[in-house]
C-alpha cells in the first residue's frame, strides 16, 4: 500500500509502514521534516504532492492530497504538514490555526479527487 | 337366477335386474331404470366412472380444468419449452445458483496477488488484490495465496490463519464497494463464497452498509466440516449509501481457505464464474498496477545542465479510480544523477524525474530486483 504514516506520534517523530515492500513489509521511524512537496518543472513546490521515504529501504512514495493509496492517512498527514509548515500555495501559514489548514486540504481533496473522497 | 340390483347405480338410483328368463318383471323396474339414465353423468352412484381411453385423444381442452390446480408432478420433466414462458416472466427469485452472471467483485477468484504471495498481516494492509484486512482488537489475521487447498478450477486460493484475541468477531477480509461502485446503490446484491475449515462457528460472509434501514448481514457460520462449503448472503444497499462492504467475518481462532467469490444483483446468489485472464487483471490494475516489473523496463536517458532535470512521462496500463500514490522501489542504476523521482502522479500517468549531478548525459533504469514504480489508488 506504499509508505504511509501509521502513527503521527510527535512534531519530531512520525511512525510510518511500507506493508508492499519487496521482499515483505517494513517500517520504521521518521523526522516529519523529511516529508517534502514535490517540485514544479520551475522548482516551486506543489502543495498537492507530498514525498514520504522509508527509512529502511529508500523507497519513496509520492502521495496525493486526495489519498491515494491510504486516504484516511495521506489527508491527515497533508493537514498536520500545512499546520506545521504552512501550504506554498501562500493560502495556510504555519502561524494559522490548524483548522485553517485543515479547510485548505478539504478544498485540495475536493478538487483533485471530488467531494466523496474527503475522509479526514 | 334370482334378481340383482345394479351396482353402478346406487341408492336412490339403484335398479333391480331380471336376468333370467324366470324372474319375475315389473314395471317399476323400467321405471326406476330410465329415472336413473335421466340422471346418468358417471358420477358417484350414477353409472360406471369414465372410461378415459374411451375419450378421444386430445378431447379435452384447457377450460375444462379448475384454475391453478396442476402442480409439477402433472407435467412431465423436460417438456417445457421456452414458447410457454411469457416473456420477462422468469424473475432473479426463480434463477437457480449455476445460471451465470456478471461478477461485481474485483478479483472474485483470488487468483491475482499484485503485492505478493504473503503472508500479508497489516491492519489496513491490501492483501491479494482488493481484499484488505481489518482487524479488531488483538485479533490477528495471517493471509497467503495458496496452491494446496484450492476449490475446484481455481489455481490459487487464500488461506487465513486467524487468531481471536478480544475482536469478538469483528475482524474481517474484506473488498469495500461504496467508494467506486456507487451505482449498487439502491440494489439487493447477493453474494457467495466457497470457503474450507475445519473449525465450526468460525468464518461466515457479513455484508454491511450504511445508510437510512442499512445494517450488516450475516450468513450462516461454516459448518466446519473440513470441506469447502458455499456461503451465501443477500443485503440491499440504502440509495443513500456511501460505505458497503462484502467482507468475510472471522469469529473463532482456525485456519479457512477462501475461493471463488461472486457477486451479484438480485436477492439469489450466483456459483462463480471466472472471467477471462485479461478481464480480471483490468479490474485489478484499475487500483493498483506495477510498471517495470522486468529488469531494465523503464529507461530515461537524456543530455542535461547541473541541476537541471528530465522528465519521463509513465502512462498506466489502466486509468485509476482516484489519482494514486506512486512508490519508486529498489535502487536503479543510475548516471549523472541520483534515484529517480516523481513530481506526482494522476489518473493516467506519473512524470518521473531525474536531476542532472553535473552537465552531460544523465540516466536512469530500474535495472535491478525490486527497482520498479508501483501506482496505488484505493477509493
Amino acid at each position: 500500500m506504499s509508505i504511509y504514516v501509521s502513527d503521527f506520534t510527535s512534531a519530531t517523530e512520525w511512525q510510518v509502514i511500507h506493508d508492499d515492500a519487496y521482499g515483505g513489509g517494513h517500517g520504521g521511524t521518521i523526522d516529519p521534516s523529511t516529508v517534502k512537496h514535490t517540485l514544479n518543472m520551475d522548482q516551486t513546490e506543489n502543495h498537492n504532492f507530498l514525498v514520504i521515504t522509508c527509512p529502511v529501504c529508500d523507497a519513496t512514495s509520492t502521495h496525493p492530497v486526495g489519498g491515494g493509496a491510504q486516504p484516511v492517512s495521506v489527508q491527515q498527514m497533508f493537514v498536520t504538514h500545512a499546520s506545521a509548515n504552512g501550504c506554498p500555495c501562500g493560502q495556510v501559514d504555519a502561524s494559522d490555526p490548524d483548522n485553517l489548514a485543515e479547510s485548505h486540504v478539504r478544498l485540495q481533496i475536493l478538487r483533485m479527487d471530488g467531494p466523496e473522497r474527503i475522509q479526514i | 337366477m334370482a334378481r340383482t340390483n345394479s351396482v353402478n347405480f346406487t341408492g336412490a338410483n339403484q335398479f333391480p335386474i331380471a336376468s333370467a328368463g324366470t324372474d319375475i318383471f315389473k314395471k317399476e323396474d323400467v321405471q326406476v331404470a330410465t329415472k336413473s339414465l335421466d340422471l346418468h353423468t358417471h358420477g358417484a352412484g350414477l353409472g360406471a366412472p369414465v372410461d378415459v381411453s374411451a375419450l378421444a385423444a386430445g378431447a379435452i381442452d384447457g377450460s375444462k380444468l379448475t384454475d391453478n390446480t396442476v402442480t409439477s408432478a402433472k407435467i412431465a420433466d423436460g417438456t417445457i419449452v421456452a414458447a410457454d414462458i411469457a416473456d420477462a416472466g422468469i424473475t432473479n427469485a426463480k434463477l437457480g445458483p449455476d445460471v451465470a452472471r456478471a461478477n461485481l467483485l474485483t478479483n472474485g477468484g483470488f487468483e491475482i496477488w499484485q503485492r505478493g504471495n504473503g503472508p500479508l498481516s497489516t491492519n489496513g494492509q491490501y492483501t491479494c488484490d482488493r481484499f484488505a484486512l481489518s482487524l479488531v482488537g488483538t485479533d490477528t489475521l495471517s493471509v497467503s495465496r495458496d496452491t494446496a487447498n484450492v476449490d475446484i478450477g481455481s489455481t490459487y486460493c487464500a488461506a487465513c490463519t486467524f487468531t481471536l484475541g478480544t475482536g469478538a468477531g469483528g475482524t474481517a477480509w474484506y473488498q469495500p464497494l461504496g467508494p467506486d461502485q456507487p451505482q449498487l446503490k439502491g440494489r439487493t446484491l447477493s453474494a457467495s463464497v466457497r470457503i474450507k475449515t475445519a473449525t465450526a462457528n468460525a468464518v461466515r460472509l457479513n455484508f454491511y452498509t450504511n445508510g437510512t434501514g442499512g445494517a450488516m448481514v450475516s450468513s450462516a457460520y461454516h459448518s466446519g466440516s473440513g470441506a469447502y462449503q458455499t456461503l451465501t448472503v443477500t443485503n440491499s444497499i440504502p440509495s443513500d449509501a456511501t460505505t458497503f462492504n462484502f467482507a468475510i467475518g472471522f469469529a473463532a481462532s482456525c485456519v479457512a481457505y477462501i475461493d471463488n467469490a461472486m457477486l451479484v444483483v438480485g436477492s439469489q446468489p450466483a456459483n462463480y464464474a471466472p472471467l477471462h485472464p485479461a478481464d480480471d487483471l483490468a479490474r485489478c490494475l484499475r487500483y493498483y498496477e506495477i510498471l517495470g516489473e522486468g529488469a531494465g523496463e523503464i529507461a530515461v536517458t537524456g543530455y542535461q545542465a547541473a541541476g537541471q532535470p528530465i522528465d519521463a512521462t509513465l502512462s498506466y496500463h489502466v486509468r485509476k479510480a482516484v489519482t494514486p500514490t506512486i512508490t519508486k522501489n529498489g535502487a536503479w542504476g543510475v548516471l549523472n544523477c541520483g534515484q529517480p523521482g516523481t513530481n506526482g502522479g494522476y489518473v493516467n500517468s506519473v512524470v518521473l524525474r531525474i536531476t542532472a549531478t553535473a552537465s552531460g548525459t544523465t540516466s536512469a533504469v530500474n535495472n535491478a530486483g525490486g527497482a520498479n514504480v508501483t501506482i496505488e489508488a484505493n477509493p
